[in-house]
């Protein structure tokens, strides 16, 4: 569906700015595709709404972000098969922002360039900072569905994100690592590279000492750092009770398994960044680790039973529910219902209706904007880790 | 030591040689060495920038992100990611306005220049540098991902190392070509030495050889270069030099074997010819000698026949004298012992008279006369050969011609004859010869007064001695042997002799003087004898009218002058009182001898015979017997002698005999018989004889 669309635009462009042949025979006939689709549309005659969506295709997080297009893509079509906003369809574009910081400000720009009405992603906080000074210079409203960092909303009013921040997130893991794990002493491991795993440390540590424990150490590791023997030997020398790594799965999941096979049996906690796909780099090093994320499937509501199997019809059942796909569904349906309220020519009129966005029914749970453009009330769930699966411990409810 | 020099010469110019090629070699091996080199750095840098540059490219989308999203932890991770690398010394990153954002080390620049950034705008930079004193390679580029500009970013590379490998290498390399110059440069050597000089050396050695003449040498090269052909031609050449030589050598050989063999031949035909001529010779000497031994044979049988019929007239002349000396001996004899008496008495006489005695002239007239009567006596006995003479040594100047020279006998002669002058030459060295001086001296006396006889008027006579050595028989000699003589020579330029008296002229009694003028008729007979007595031999040569010359010759002795020489000295001669005993048959005889004896001063004891000598000798002794020799009846005095000695042989005895010296009174004196007297005997005789057959040496004292 997106490779149609994709196409679609491309002849549109075409049609539009005389564009570059692809052989004359191919062009007329997606030409008579869309004269058929334009002359006979299923609903609504109007200009489709230009939604660019920002996520990682290549590079390090475009595992990760794989999900996320899929999502953006399942909820745009069934959108548009819905018959779209206010009679138009959402014309969805996909944009690699090569998973890094440089990237998605060229994505960004590029989102702006091509007149898109908002953008949803990037997915990481470190793309979405760039990402979203730009889009809040060019006035068009960013909805990131996974990014945490609380200093990604405070750059505009038109940055919107649909789950928890950081700042809760490190609570609540301190509260976590306080109280049910009972540690008094943590190391913290941090993704040097990564501004989520570098807040969410910070703010970790701080409620942490507020809660009476005390951060031994703190080690840093590149992203795309593979051995980690140094790091979990200074680690082990401090001897935590608890060792917090906020990291994405990749280097979360391997240093939980190099750590295991040095023999570091402490217990590992991270945040939302490790995901479903942890299993991949940790393996059964895993057990016993907790994380927070921002939905459970069994967990879940009816909306998300119904975004299961609508992706499971369309890609499969994935290897592990990761939340970057009911948050991706969220953002873009929750995009739908601004543009629904507030319209998709007028971006400031956009905004505003993002903004006002109030108790959106998401698959995550009920979205309520503050002034800050975050959600509020999103839990955070406590999920362990066993050697093969996940358990639902429990949800630390926001403030 | 000048070919040495020239060899070693060959070697200095080839090591030279090879020096010089190897140092073109190091040259040029310099030469592309050292942009070979400058490459390698060249591409060392490039490889180095490229290295950085790769680095770089790896890490820029981190580096650029994390400067972008001012991620430092994460930037001072990767920084030290690159640091790991190896050779990367410094990293440096800037921000857009040039200012260092982040540097691995202090020391870099902190800012980068505007005229930089600009330039790097367009491309990097790679340039050499140095911080703190290292030297490094400085990469500097734009840091710009999707078109975004970050920053910049200078990466610096260690070139230490660089230049420690260029020093290496440059090093490995010198001594890699040193070592391969060196090695090749022994390598050619030892090849020059083998190939060239050894070869050349020993061919030298060949040549050196042959010029020597050794001829044929050989040298062995056994390489097939040049050398080995010239080792080859000249092995040639000196076999052929040698073949030729000894082939001509041969040529040689055979030419003179056949001139020799040639000359050979010759030589035995000239030795047969002179074979020939020397047999042709020998034969004629053979025969020569045949003809001459004949000849002389018939000569010999001439002379021999001739001798024959000389001796025969010498036998009848012999025997006529025998007869004659017969006659003459028989009356000799009886006068002999008559004469005693008129001889010895006087002197007895004569000793007991004074000196100024009337008488001494009468007696010394009986004396004298009974003397002469001796003399002539002597003269008869000699004749007969029964004289003894003494073989007294005597020098024939000094005893015989010098003593008669002063004789009155002499004067008288002198005197008669006044118109002869009388010559005298005498040798001074004249050999001393044995004889008796006074048959000597008479026997000169005889020629000397014929020799004036035969004067008629004025003359001269020549009385000469010298020496002679003689090899030839005489004239008229028998027995006359080869030897030394004293010659007597008596010459006069009297009347002469004519040959067919001079045969006769010897012979007693021959005599062409008045009868009674002179002498006894006996003269020259006495001469001859006297002669003969001495084993001489006289020669006569006369010429009628011119004169006549004696020559006597007289074996010359070598003994010593003999003791007879000495004076006489009577006191010496006295006897100290001891016993003599005389055995005499004539009683006057044995009165004479015992009285001189007694005067001499001896005990005397006489006895008539050999019987009663050897009664007397039975009861008394006898210091010396005096022992006459002929005594009749009875024994002889040898047979006394004989008989007495058988009983007392140490009796002494002195033989007194009347007769000359004969054979039985030599075996008397064999038998130890000391002396031998003649009757008559002075004085002086009996004593000194009589003394010595004591024993003790009469005294010498010679007189002036």
């Amino acid at each position: 569906m997106a490779a149609r669309t994709e196409k679609c635009l491309q002849a549109g462009m075409w049609r539009e700015h005389h564009g570059i042949p692809f052989g004359r025979i191919g062009g007329l006939l997606v030409c008579l595709v869309l004269l058929g689709g334009f002359l006979f549309p299923p609903n609504g005659s109007a200009e489709p709404i230009k939604i660019a969506a920002i996520f990682a295709q290549s590079g390090i997080a475009a595992d990760n972000n794989a999900l996320a297009i899929n999502a953006v893509e399942l909820a745009a079509d069934e959108i548009n098969r819905r018959g779209g906003v206010r009679g138009r369809h959402l014309a969805l574009t996909i944009i690699d922002n090569q998973s890094t910081p440089i990237g998605s400000q060229a994505a960004a720009r590029r989102a702006v360039a091509m007149g898109a009405a908002a953008v949803i992603g990037p997915s990481w906080s470190s793309h979405c900072l760039p990402a979203a000074k730009v889009l809040q210079d060019a006035g068009v409203p960013m909805i990131t569905p996974t990014a945490s960092n609380p200093q990604i909303t405070r750059i505009g009013d038109y940055i919107f994100r649909v789950c928890f921040t950081d700042d809760f997130q490190g609570r609540a893991l301190a509260y976590l690592a306080r109280k049910d794990i009972a540690a008094r002493t943590a190391v913290i491991l941090v993704n040097a590279n990564e501004a989520y795993s570098m807040t969410l440390a910070e703010f970790f540590g701080q409620h942490f000492s507020r809660l009476g424990g005390k951060v031994l150490w703190q080690g840093t590791y590149n992203a795309k750092a593979a051995d980690f023997r140094d790091l979990l030997d200074q680690t082990r020398r401090q001897r935590p009770q608890v060792i917090f790594v906020p990291g994405y799965a990749r280097d979360s999941g391997l240093i939980v398994s190099q750590a295991r096979k040095v023999g570091i049996q402490t217990t590992f906690i991270g945040g939302d960044g490790w995901g479903g796909e942890i299993f991949d780099f940790g393996g059964a090093a895993l057990a016993g680790c907790y994380y927070t994320t921002h939905w459970y499937p069994t967990r879940s509501n009816r909306q998300s039973q119904e975004l299961m199997n609508s992706y499971e019809a369309r890609f499969g059942p994935p290897s592990v529910w990761r939340t970057i796909i009911p948050l991706t569904w969220d953002a873009v349906w929750l995009l739908a219902a601004a543009i629904e309220k507030g319209g998709a020519t007028d971006r400031a009129a956009l905004r505003s209706a993002l903004a006002a966005t109030r108790n959106f029914e998401g698959v995550s749970g009920a979205i309520s904007f503050d002034d800050q453009g975050n959600p509020r009330g999103k839990g955070a769930y406590v999920i362990r880790l066993t050697a093969e699966s996940r358990e639902f411990v429990k949800i630390i409810a926001a403030p | 030591m000048h070919v040495k020099m020239r060899t070693k010469g060959l070697r200095f110019k080839i090591n030279g040689a090879i020096l010089l090629a190897s140092v073109i070699v190091a040259l040029f091996a310099g030469s592309i060495l050292y942009p070979v080199e400058i490459n390698r750095r060249a591409a060392r840098l490039e490889e180095i920038e490229s290295l950085l540059k790769a680095v770089f490219l790896q890490k820029k989308e981190a580096i650029a992100n994390e400067v972008f999203a001012d991620q430092l932890l994460a930037l001072q991770h990767t920084l030290r990611d690159i640091h790991r690398v190896h050779g990367v010394a410094q990293l440096s990153i800037y921000d857009l306005d040039g200012h260092v954002i982040l540097a691995t080390e202090s020391g870099a620049p902190r800012h980068l220049a505007p005229q930089r950034m600009a330039r790097l705008e367009d491309a990097a930079l790679f340039h050499k540098t140095r911080i703190d004193g290292r030297s490094l390679a400085a990469y500097t580029t734009l840091i710009e991902v999707i078109g975004e500009r970050v920053g910049y970013i200078a990466m610096y590379y260690d070139l230490s190392e660089l230049e420690r490998e260029s020093i290496l290498v440059a090093g490995f390399f010198l001594s890699m070509l040193l070592a391969v110059l060196a090695v090749m440069a022994l390598f050619l050597n030892l090849l020059l030495t083998r190939a060239v000089i050894q070869p050349a050396g020993r061919l030298r050695d060949a040549i050196g050889k042959v010029r020597a003449g050794n001829l044929g040498e050989q040298v062995a090269i056994a390489s097939t270069d040049e050398i080995g052909e010239m080792a080859a031609d000249f092995n040639a050449m000196s076999k052929k030099l040698q073949e030729q030589h000894v082939a001509l050598s041969d040529a040689v050989q055979t030419k003179e074997s056949f001139a020799q063999k040639l000359a050979q031949s010759n030589r035995q035909l000239a030795d047969l010819n002179t074979n020939l001529e020397a047999r042709v010779e020998t034969r004629t000497e053979e025969l020569k000698r045949s003809y001459e031994r004949l000849e002389q044979e018939m000569i010999e049988r001439k002379r021999a026949y001739e001798e024959k019929s000389r001796l025969e007239e010498k036998l009848v002349r012999s025997q006529k004298m025998e007869a004659l000396g017969m006659l003459a001996g028989g009356v000799a004899h009886d006068l002999n012992n008559v004469l005693s008496g008129i001889v010895s008495y006087p002197e007895l006489l004569l000793l007991q008279l004074q000196a100024d005695s009337p008488l001494r002239t009468p007696i010394k007239t009986i004396q004298e006369s009974g003397q002469k009567a001796a003399a002539i006596v002597q003269d008869l006995l000699t004749l007969t050969r029964r004289g003894v003479i003494n073989a007294d040594v005597l020098d024939i100047n000094k005893q015989i011609v010098e003593p008669y020279l002063q004789s009155p006998e002499y004067e008288k002669l002198m005197t008669a004859h006044p118109g002869v002058r009388i010559a005298v030459t005498l040798a001074e060295d004249l050999l001393p010869i044995k004889g008796s001086t006074i048959h000597l001296t008479k026997t000169l006396m005889n020629l000397v007064t014929n020799a004036a006889e035969s004067i008629e008027d004025r003359g001269r006579i020549t009385i000469s001695t010298e020496n002679r050595y003689t090899d030839l028989a005489f004239k008229n000699g028998d027995n006359v042997q080869e030897g030394e003589y004293a010659v007597l020579i008596v010459s006069d330029t009297g009347l002469g002799i004519a040959p067919e008296d001079l045969d006769r002229i010897f012979e007693p009694f021959y005599t062409r003087k008045k009868m009674g003028r002179s002498g006894t008729g006996l003269g020259m007979a006495v001469v001859w004898g006297t002669v003969q007595d001495h084993n001489g031999q006289i020669n006569v040569q006369s010429r009628r009218g011119v004169g006549t010359t004696f020559e006597i010759f007289f074996p010359a002795t070598r003994e010593a002058l003999s003791i007879t020489d000495q004076a006489f000295s009577l006191a010496a001669l006295a006897g100290q009182g001891e016993k003599i005993l005389v055995v005499d048959d004539v009683p006057a005889q044995r009165e004479i001898t015992s009285s001189i004896l007694e005067e001499l001063g001896y005990r005397v004891a006489t006895v008539p015979g050999g019987e009663a000598a050897l009664a007397y000798l039975e009861k008394h002794s006898a210091d010396l017997m005096i022992l006459d020799m002929i005594m009749t009846p009875g024994m002889d005095g040898l047979e006394t002698y004989r008989r007495i000695l058988a009983r007392h042989p140490d009796q002494k005895a002195v033989i007194a005999s009347g007769f000359a010296e004969n054979e039985r009174v030599r075996a008397a004196q064999e038998l130890g018989a000391g002396l031998y007297i003649r009757k008559p005997f002075t004085l002086e005789k009996i004593g000194r004889a009589v003394k010595m057959a004591l024993g003790d040496p009469p005294p010498s004292a010679f007189p002036e």
